[in-house]
C-alpha cells in the first residue's frame, strides 16, 4: 500500500538531508577506521584510565582490542547512533506534523487516497531512509576496513550489530514518528519526538559513568542496542531485539489508528 | 437545478465553543455559493467538515446524493478544495507541485499533463512554471496555491479566502479564474469576509456570525434586509450644530453624522430622499465640495443583524 505521488515528494524532500548526513558518515567512519593502530589503543587506554568517566560517557569501552571492537567502541558509542537519529528526528516529523502544519495534509485527506495508504506510505519513507542510512554505514566500515586493514573485520559479527542497529533505529524512529502523527504542530512533534529520544541518550550517558547513577541505564531506550554484547556472543541482545520489534509494530499500529481518527486543527 | 450538496442540522464543538451550531443549507448544481462572516464565524470549520477532515457532533452531510465519510472516495475524487494557506511544497517548481496534487486524482500521465498545462493557464502561470515557490510573489503563490486545488477539474470546489492577502491584479485573476471555473459546469463553494468578492463572484450567499446562519439569499435579497435605503456623504467646509440638527428633521433620514469636514446621512426606506435634500441644501444655501451616495452594502446588512462591523 503505497500512494507514489506522496512517495516521491517525501523522498524529493528529504534526500538532500540524507546525502549529507551519509557524507558526514563517511568522512567520520573512514577517519575512524584509520585511526585503528595498536600504538594509538595504548595511547587511548591510558587516557581511559586517567578519565574513564568521560570515556564511558561517551560509550567509549576500552574491554576490546581488535578493529571490530575498536570500532563498536568509537562509531556505535556515539556517531552511529546519534547521526541518525537526527536524521530520523527531522524527517519524521517533517513527514506528518510539517505536512499538517503547513495544510498540506488537509489537501491529502481531501483526495480520494485512504489514510492508511497515506500513512503506509509515510513509514515506508522513514524506514527505507534509516535502512538506507544504516546498510551505507554498514558497506563503507566493511570497505574502509578492508582498504586499510584486510581480513580483521569480523564481517559476520559486524553485519548481526548492524542488524541490530537497524532494528534500534527503526524502533527510534517509530517514537518520532507516533510524535509526528499525534502533534498538529511541529513544535510539539520534535518536543516529543526528539525530546523523548535525546533524554534518554542524556540518560544512557550518565549512566555509562557508572556508580550510583548506574541503575539509570535501566531506565533508557539505548539499553537496547547492546554491540559489545553481540560482540562477546550473547544471547541475551537478541531478545532484546524482539522485545524492540514487538514494540516497534505496537507503536506504529498505533500510530495508524491515532492518524485515522484524527481532526485536523485548521 | 438539483442540489449537489445538503447539509442539514450541521453542529461542531471545540471544548466549549460553539463553532457551528444547527447549520442546514443547500447548494445547486452549477451555483457559486458564498459563505460570507468575519474570521471565527465557523466558515472554514463547515467547510472541513463538509470535507471529512473534521468529527462533527451532529447533522448530516450529503455530497452528490450520498452521505459524505472520510473514506467517500468517489465523492471526493470529484472534489478540489483550495485551502486558506498556501499549501505549497518549497522544494517542488510550479509545474511539479500542481503535477503532485493533480497526481493525487488522476492516474493516467498524459491526462495529468494536459490538465496541469490548463491549470497553469487559467491562473495565469505560464511565465513561471519552472520557478520555486519562494521566488513567486504572494499573489502568485495564492495562484499557484489555487491551480494545485482545481487542476483535476473537480465538479465541485471549496475556495477558502483564497484572496486573502492578495495585490489587486492577482485578486482579478482569481476571480476571473473562478468564473471561468464555474462558466465551465463547477460548483462553487467560495469562503470569504470580503463582502465585495461575495457580490461580484456569487449567486447566493449565506452569512454566518458565530457558527449561526443569520441570513441567506441573493445579495439582493439580503440588502433588502436592511431598513437603510441609502447612505449619503456631503464635503462641507463648516457646518453649525443647528444646521445639523436640521438634517436630522428631514424626512427619512435615520442617522446624521458630521466629522472632519464629511456629513453622513443615513436613509430610510421612502420616496425622494434625495431631491428633497438637494431641496433643504438650497433653501439653507449650504455650500458643499463633493457629494456622493451609496446604496446599503452587506456590510450594512450584517451590521443591523448583529450590530457589528464584518471585519470587526
Amino acid at each position: 500500500m503505497i500512494n507514489l505521488p506522496l512517495f516521491k515528494q517525501s523522498i524529493k524532500s528529504n534526500y538532500k538531508l540524507v546525502l549529507i548526513f551519509l557524507a558526514v558518515l563517511t568522512l567520520y567512519i573512514a577517519i575512524i577506521v584509520s585511526m585503528y593502530e595498536p600504538e594509538a589503543l595504548k595511547m587511548m587506554e591510558s587516557f581511559a584510565e586517567t578519565m574513564p568517566e568521560l570515556m564511558a560517557m561517551f560509550g567509549m569501552n576500552m574491554e576490546v582490542a581488535t578493529l571490530t571492537g575498536f570500532l563498536i567502541t568509537y562509531l556505535y558509542g556515539f556517531l552511529f547512533l546519534i547521526m541518525p537519529l537526527i536524521v530520523t528526528i527531522i524527517v519524521a516529523n517533517r513527514l506528518i506534523a510539517a505536512h499538517v502544519d503547513k495544510g498540506s495534509m488537509a489537501c491529502l485527506l481531501s483526495s480520494p487516497n485512504k489514510r492508511k495508504t497515506i500513512i503506509l506510505t509515510q513509514m515506508q519513507v522513514l524506514n527505507l531512509i534509516i535502512f538506507a542510512i544504516i546498510a551505507y554505514s554498514t558497506i563503507i566500515t566493511i570497505i574502509s576496513s578492508e582498504i586499510v586493514f584486510p581480513g580483521e573485520i569480523e564481517i559476520v559479527k559486524l553485519m548481526l550489530i548492524n542488524l541490530s542497529l537497524l532494528t534500534f533505529h527503526i524502533f527510534l524512529g517509530s517514537i518520532c514518528f507516533i510524535a509526528s502523527t499525534i502533534a498538529n504542530e511541529t513544535k510539539y512533534s520534535l518536543m516529543f519526538g526528539a525530546g523523548i529520544p535525546l533524554l534518554s541518550f542524556l540518560i544512557q550517558m550518565l549512566a555509562n559513568m557508572e556508580g550510583k547513577l548506574d541503575i539509570l541505564k535501566y531506565f533508557t531506550l539505548f539499553s537496547f542496542f547492546r554491540p559489545l554484547a553481540i560482540l562477546s556472543g550473547e544471547k541475551y541482545p537478541y531478545i532484546l531485539l524482539i522485545i524492540m520489534i514487538v514494540i516497534t509494530i505496537i507503536i506504529y499500529t498505533v500510530s495508524i489508528k491515532i492518524f485515522k481518527n484524527k481532526d485536523l486543527s485548521i | 437545478m438539483k442540489n449537489v450538496i445538503e447539509v442539514k442540522k450541521l453542529n461542531k464543538k471545540y471544548k466549549n465553543l460553539q463553532a457551528v451550531q444547527d447549520l442546514s443549507f443547500e447548494v445547486k448544481e452549477k451555483e457559486i455559493l458564498g459563505l460570507l462572516g468575519p474570521n471565527g464565524s465557523g466558515k472554514t470549520t463547515t467547510i472541513n467538515c463538509l470535507l471529512s477532515l473534521l468529527n462533527f457532533d451532529s447533522g448530516s452531510i450529503n455530497i452528490l446524493g450520498k452521505e459524505m465519510t472520510p473514506d467517500a472516495y468517489d465523492i471526493k475524487s470529484k472534489i478540489g478544495v483550495v485551502f486558506q494557506d498556501v499549501a505549497v511544497f518549497e522544494e517542488l517548481t510550479v509545474i511539479e507541485n500542481i503535477t503532485y496534487f493533480c497526481g493525487l486524482y488522476i492516474k493516467d500521465k498524459k491526462i495529468r499533463n494536459r490538465y496541469v498545462e490548463e491549470a497553469i493557464d487559467l491562473v495565469g502561470l505560464n511565465d513561471f512554471k519552472d520557478f520555486y515557490p519562494k521566488k513567486l510573489s504572494g499573489g502568485l503563490l495564492r495562484r499557484l496555491n489555487i491551480a494545485c486545488g482545481i487542476a483535476h477539474k473537480p465538479s465541485i470546489i471549496f475556495l477558502d479566502e483564497p484572496t486573502v492577502a492578495v495585490d489587486p491584479q492577482s485578486r482579478n485573476n482569481i476571480l476571473e479564474g473562478i468564473k471561468k471555473l464555474n462558466k465551465e459546469g463547477a460548483t462553487i463553494i467560495y469562503t470569504t469576509h470580503y463582502m465585495e468578492e461575495v457580490e461580484i463572484l456569487c449567486d447566493r450567499i449565506i452569512i454566518l456570525d458565530k457558527g449561526i446562519i443569520i441570513a441567506s439569499g441573493t445579495s439582493k435579497e439580503l440588502k433588502e434586509l436592511t431598513s437603510i435605503e441609502e447612505k449619503v456623504t456631503i464635503e462641507i467646509d463648516d457646518l453649525k450644530q443647528e444646521i445639523i440638527e436640521e438634517f436630522k428633521k428631514l424626512k427619512n433620514v435615520e442617522n446624521v453624522s458630521y466629522d472632519s469636514k464629511l456629513l453622513y446621512i443615513t436613509y430610510k426606506k421612502g420616496k425622494d430622499n434625495l431631491i428633497n435634500l438637494i431641496e433643504f441644501m438650497k433653501t439653507k444655501k449650504i455650500k458643499y465640495n463633493k457629494f456622493f451616495s451609496e446604496l446599503p452594502t452587506l456590510n450594512d446588512v450584517f451590521l443591523e443583524l448583529t450590530g457589528k462591523e464584518l471585519r470587526d
